[in-house]
């Protein structure tokens, strides 16, 4: 029964793929789509390298950003997992004030990148939310209408968004992306963060072996 | 993410695309049948697979063997639109607009299929069209080898269901 099942199934399945058909341009889209991405990636490095940042000795700290909510990142593995990766930077460094916007808003994303006593803090413009302090290697995460950003260890190439409850349940799979201000980090934007509270984030080098993961709640604030 | 996963029925064979283009003369219609298959829309399934090469293109430089890479971010890219369209996806198939040059039979079959979990799906492709491995499913769909075959034996056991009723 088993078997004949299968071969019905494979049967079927071919069946429908007699059926497919491909665009004679198809060619030619995937080029536009190509062309379309190389676009925005430089807008967004256009406008990260015309942020307006103004840096404060504080102490021999830099104040920079005004906190605002963030996702709280519970990780477990690495190196540093015995370091407490669960952070709330929620109301935290009062100090911190958002000091000069871009001097024309960007179109698309703009990243502002900073130092605090060697510590990381990053915001992404188009919310509210910060993340940070991040210590090198480490990672942190935060969500803001509808999207993740995060920052993960500068061996990650890509960011895999996983259902916390089974993780065979890839949510969204994404590209990290650099900045020359931040030569230990990596940053990574998932945009369309499903209706779930809690998601796994893992972070993978270029050999597709992890290098950080953590569970997110994105209901936190 | 690396894309050296076993060689074996659906990789490069051996031999690597040494270009989008070339991976695109070689691999384009194999994974829009594969993403129709997925998404029951010929139509979705171009779109989809479009957006993956775009994808892979801007990954060359880091994968070594695109071939997997590709079928692994087709895979991702048409569970996305599952969970995104699936008002949209009902819509197709009350109307009808696929299968319709497929035998009666196979079609029930099909439609069976099609409201299988998306993870249960995709695994019942990759192995009984691709004639993919349990490990090359898993690095498509990114989950573990005890994964992929608990998607195929319940995936299966659902179909059953379905047929001897």
């Amino acid at each position: 029964m088993s078997d004949e099942l299968e071969t019905r199934l494979g049967e079927a399945f071919a069946a429908r793929a007699t059926t497919t058909t491909t665009s004679p341009d198809a060619w030619a889209r995937v080029n536009r789509r190509v062309a379309r991405h190389d676009h925005r990636r430089s807008v967004v490095l256009r406008s990260v390298a015309a942020a307006a940042i103004v840096v404060l000795a504080v102490g021999g700290g830099v104040a920079l950003f005004r906190d605002g909510g963030s996702g709280t990142v519970a990780t477990g593995g690495g190196a540093d997992a015995s370091k407490s990766m669960a952070e709330d930077t929620s109301g935290s460094a009062a100090a911190n004030e958002a000091i000069g916007a871009a001097p024309a808003a960007p179109a698309g994303d703009q990243l502002e990148i900073a130092r605090d006593a060697g510590m990381l803090r990053v915001r992404l413009s188009t919310g509210s939310n910060s993340i940070g302090p991040n210590y090198p290697g480490g990672m942190s995460a935060a969500v803001d209408e509808g999207r993740v950003f995060g920052v993960v260890p500068a061996d990650a190439a890509t960011v895999r968004l996983t259902d916390s409850f089974d993780e065979g349940i890839v949510l969204a799979l994404v590209e990290t992306f650099g900045d020359p201000r931040a030569p230990d980090a990596r940053f990574f934007i998932i945009d369309g963060v499903p209706a779930r509270r809690f998601v796994r984030i893992e972070a993978r080098n270029e050999a597709g072996l992890e290098v950080r993961s953590g569970t997110i709640d994105l209901e936190a604030g | 993410m690396s894309a050296t996963g076993t060689t074996g029925a659906g990789d490069s064979d051996g031999l690597v695309p040494a270009t989008l283009e070339q991976l695109f003369v070689e691999r384009y219609a194999a994974m829009v049948r594969l993403a129709h298959l997925l998404t029951g829309s010929n139509a979705v399934a171009e779109d989809l697979v479009q957006d993956s090469f775009a994808r892979v293109q801007r990954a060359w430089g880091r994968i070594d063997d695109p071939v997997p890479y590709l079928r692994m971010t087709v895979v991702n890219a048409t569970r996305s639109w599952h969970r995104s369209r699936r008002r949209e996806q009902r819509r197709l198939r009350a109307v009808g607009s696929a299968d319709v040059e497929v035998e009666l039979g196979a079609r029930e079959l099909l439609d069976a299929v099609d409201q299988l979990p998306s993870g249960q799906r995709t695994a019942l492709v990759l192995r009984f069209y691709e004639g993919l491995s349990e490990a090359q499913i898993a690095q498509a769909m990114g989950c573990r080898p005890g994964t992929v075959k608990s998607h195929v034996h319940r995936g299966l056991a659902a179909l059953r269901e379905v047929i001897e009723r």
